[in-house]
């Protein structure tokens, strides 16, 4: 009888409260806020000191540069209208946007564009976008609507690291007392609130491009999980999602299915196993040679990314101004592996043993470590795999205590940003520890001339020489995607991921 | 009894010391730094790199950063997030709601569905009640949490669209909403605990069933109801509750990964951020707040066993 009771007042107890839950609506929503599901927690929002991923995404909706690309990755004027290359190469001279106004109604004059790449040159902002400027040697302002940087030396991808650089109005640290939480930017929209994990931004009505952003706003909101950000999508709370949580299979996952979209596009990040140029016995040219001869590029393009990337020669396919070059045209890039075993035989080294060690974050990195210790495998290279936490994996990677790892290379449509540090002698991201006099007397010629024809003869001699040299291996640029309910319009994305293009996206609720 | 609440929370200070010395001395000790963390690949430029230690304050060493840290917390400062760079109390403030909140739904789910269900499997005399209850409390108990709590989302929230996910309006401003909307992840996090509070019920009830004190009660002829409520349950009741306050101390910890998969902002995801940043105020902080609030609920039932047991005393 107990029992019977017990099961009564279950009973009821569920129904109660299924009665009371099931009288609740899901909360109303702003019909015109975009709302943008990412994996990562936004963090710091300091337009020159910041780098993360999620940073970015906010900071392009509220900061704009003199200029910036467009989402073919061309470079387009933004905050500057205009601007004159003079003959030597050495000054340029901006012609700015009049009208313009910061999001607290304060006017944007050359005065601030000065402010701005200043406070990026001083030590004490210890920004990482200056190694990208220090060409500079001075800037001089001419008029509110005009300002002229002389570089020290000719510096080619000058233009091409502007877009990077976003102006703050001139008495940013007074406005702005912490500009990791709080923003002052001319872009398309303003900061309403940085919340424990979204961004809130509104509209900026003074906008100077004429009838945008066409949205009211937009939520950017983080959901660590992937396949919660899935079904957040699926269930209609977030308008599109995108970045390191939508990957070939999730975004495979709603194709065809009605009311989404997915958009791709061929993205400027690399995969690459990084070499210890350094350590023995990858010192020899010989082994690196034999390690890009033994492993395939495609089968490894088909299996971890399904076929949806394509084979990295050391320039981007999709900046197609730079003519990627196919794997015919770059030596040791066909698989190859008696031409691997000779070399190794060759160097001495027939029982090549080593380590590779996957970026932890990144979870497709493991996949390729695991797909290429297959590979040597097959030509008889023993590889082990490393698995270590992040912060222990950068520390390494920074001192470059490591034989071998996988990671990933954010890209760039300017090939001297794409390639230089990575590959000059003592560049700051040269972790493998290469040096070839070749290589580095190319890349300053990359820097010097200034013709686009002549630039991409450069580095094409460039791409070859490095295909030669192995300094690491580039494996695949994958496909980028992005999946969204088919009320978005209008939205894409860049290569380099990014989400710019929302000034010009609307929702049809 | 007072006296000994105040003695235990004497005894706090210097646990609290000894903490964070060891927290301070661990995030040192492993590779990284909060510098590196932030500036990823643009750390490997040396000159980069030093200008943000300076400016985080890492070119000290670290006795002399951990002296400044406890100057600055004894004087009621507690310092800012370095990754972040909001106060280390905004930041604890604006999140600890989302934790506590689940954490309590989560322990008032178990004690509500536990206590009822172990009875019920004590009392009934079917075999086959038995053996389905022992079946699903160790079910409840091996599944991990991160599955069951996407597993719920999928069938509740994507398919059967009974619960919204990632949107929590606040208790305050829409208390039913908010219940509807914490619903899964505190069910998805009561579950082990459900299934382990449950089994001590059963057999605490089954160990008090052949007292002599029960005997006496039924042949007094009191109705069954009374005497399982008064005779048999309050009996039981002392190793329950010490399991539900070891629950309640780690419920603080499962909530990592509950709040991970069903996107709260809370506590537990912020300690894992701030590992990942290497931001040791803001580390430092949330250990002790775990720390503190770990003694309290032990406290709390120390307490209550006062009440249940009239025989214990602690003067």
């Amino acid at each position: 009888m107990i029992s019977q009771r017990f099961f009564r007042a279950i009973f009821f107890a569920v129904l109660a409260l299924s009665l009371v839950f099931s009288g609740l609506e899901a909360q109303s929503q702003d019909d015109n806020v975009l709302r943008v599901g990412i994996t990562q927690q936004i963090i710091n929002l300091d337009p020159h000191v910041a780098t993360a991923f999620s940073s970015f995404r906010v900071m392009e909706q509220v900061y704009e540069g003199l200029m910036r690309f467009d989402s073919d990755s061309a470079l387009q004027p933004a905050l500057a209208e205009s601007f004159d290359v003079s003959d030597d190469g050495l000054t340029y001279t901006f012609n700015l946007r009049s009208g313009v106004t910061f999001h607290d109604g304060s006017p944007f004059t050359a005065n601030d564009v000065k402010f701005s790449f200043d406070r990026v040159l001083n030590p004490d902002t210890a920004s990482p976008q200056a190694s990208r400027i220090n060409s500079i040697g001075s800037i001089d302002v001419i008029s509110d609507t005009q300002v002229s940087f002389t570089l020290s030396e000719a510096f080619s991808p000058f233009l091409s690291a502007l877009p990077q650089i976003f102006i703050v109005p001139q008495d940013f640290a007074t406005k702005v007392s912490n500009p990791q939480v709080a923003t002052l930017g001319t872009g398309p929209f303003q900061l309403d609130e940085l919340g424990p994990d979204f961004a809130s931004l509104s509209k900026n009505e003074s906008y100077w491009e004429a009838g945008l952003p066409k949205l009211d706003g937009v939520l950017i909101r983080q959901i660590p999980e992937a396949a919660t950000l899935r079904s957040a999508l699926r269930t209609g709370q977030i308008d599109v999602i995108f970045g390191f949580g939508v990957d070939v299979i999730s975004a495979g996952s709603f194709a065809g299915v009605p009311g989404f979209n997915v958009i791709s596009t061929p993205g400027l990040s690399y995969s690459l196993l990084g070499i210890q140029n350094d350590r023995e016995p990858f010192t020899d040219v010989r082994v690196r040679q034999a390690l890009s001869l033994a492993i395939d590029r495609q089968e490894l393009a088909e299996i971890v990314y399904f076929g949806r990337a394509v084979v990295a020669a050391p320039l981007a396919a999709s900046v197609t101004e730079f003519g990627p070059l196919s794997s015919g045209q770059l030596a040791n890039y066909e698989r190859d592996i008696p031409a691997a075993q000779a070399l190794l035989a060759d160097a001495g080294q027939e029982n090549l043993t080593f380590t590779i060690s996957p970026l932890p974050t990144v979870p497709e990195a493991v996949q390729i470590a695991e797909v290429l210790q297959q590979q040597f495998e097959q030509a008889g290279i023993t590889t082990e795999l490393e698995l270590i936490d992040i912060a222990t994996w950068v520390d390494n990677w920074r001192n470059s205590n490591f034989d071998t790892f996988v990671s990933l290379n954010g890209g760039n449509p300017d090939p001297d940003i794409h390639l230089n540090r990575h590959l000059v002698t003592g560049g700051s991201t040269n972790v493998f520890k290469f040096s070839d006099p070749e290589v580095d007397s190319l890349l300053a010629d990359g820097r010097l001339v200034s013709g686009l024809n002549d630039r991409v003869e450069i580095y094409n001699q460039l791409q070859q020489r490095i295909a030669d040299q192995v300094p690491f291996l580039f494996l695949n640029y994958a496909e980028v995607f992005a999946v969204m309910s088919s009320d978005v319009q209008d939205f894409t994305l860049r290569a380099d991921q990014s989400i710019a293009s929302i000034r010009g996206a609307s929702l049809n609720r | 009894m007072w006296a000994y609440i105040i003695k235990r929370l004497i005894f706090l200070i210097p646990i609290l010391f000894v903490v964070s010395i060891l927290v301070f001395l661990l995030i040192h000790m492993i590779p990284g730094d909060p510098a590196v963390t932030m500036l990823g690949t643009e750390a490997a430029n040396p000159e980069t790199l030093e200008a943000m230690r300076k400016k985080m304050g890492l070119d000290q060493p670290v006795y002399v950063q951990y002296g400044i840290w406890l100057q600055n917390v004894l004087t009621g400062n507690f310092g800012k997030s370095i990754s972040s760079g909001k106060t280390v109390m905004d930041l604890l403030s604006e999140r600890y709601p989302f934790t506590v909140e689940l954490a309590l739904y989560a322990l008032i789910l178990s004690v509500v569905i536990a206590i009822p269900l172990g009875t019920l499997a004590a009392i009934t005399r079917s075999k086959w009640v038995g053996f389905i209850f022992q079946f699903f409390t160790l079910i409840g108990l091996s599944l991990p949490t991160f599955w069951s709590g996407i597993m719920f989302i999928l069938v509740f929230s994507v398919y059967l669209r009974w619960f919204p996910i990632v949107n929590f309006p606040s208790l305050a401003d829409a208390p039913l909403e908010n219940l509807k909307a914490f619903f899964l992840p505190a069910i998805t996090l009561a579950l082990p605990n459900i299934a382990a509070i449950a089994r001590v019920v059963r057999a605490s009830l089954l160990d008090v069933r052949q007292r002599d004190y029960v005997k006496t009660a039924r042949a007094k002829g009191l109705a069954e109801g009374i005497v399982v409520y008064k005779h048999m349950l309050k009996n039981a009741m002392i190793p329950i509750i010490t399991l539900i306050g070891i629950i309640a101390g780690y419920l603080m910890g499962g909530v990592i990964i509950v709040e991970h998969v069903f996107a709260i902002p809370g506590l537990g995801r912020l300690g894992v951020e701030s590992i990942t940043g290497r931001d040791y105020p803001l580390l430092q902080m949330i250990v002790l707040f775990g720390v503190v609030s770990f003694v309290f609920v032990n406290l709390i039932v120390d307490v209550l066993y006062i009440f249940l047991n009239p025989k214990i005393r602690y003067d």
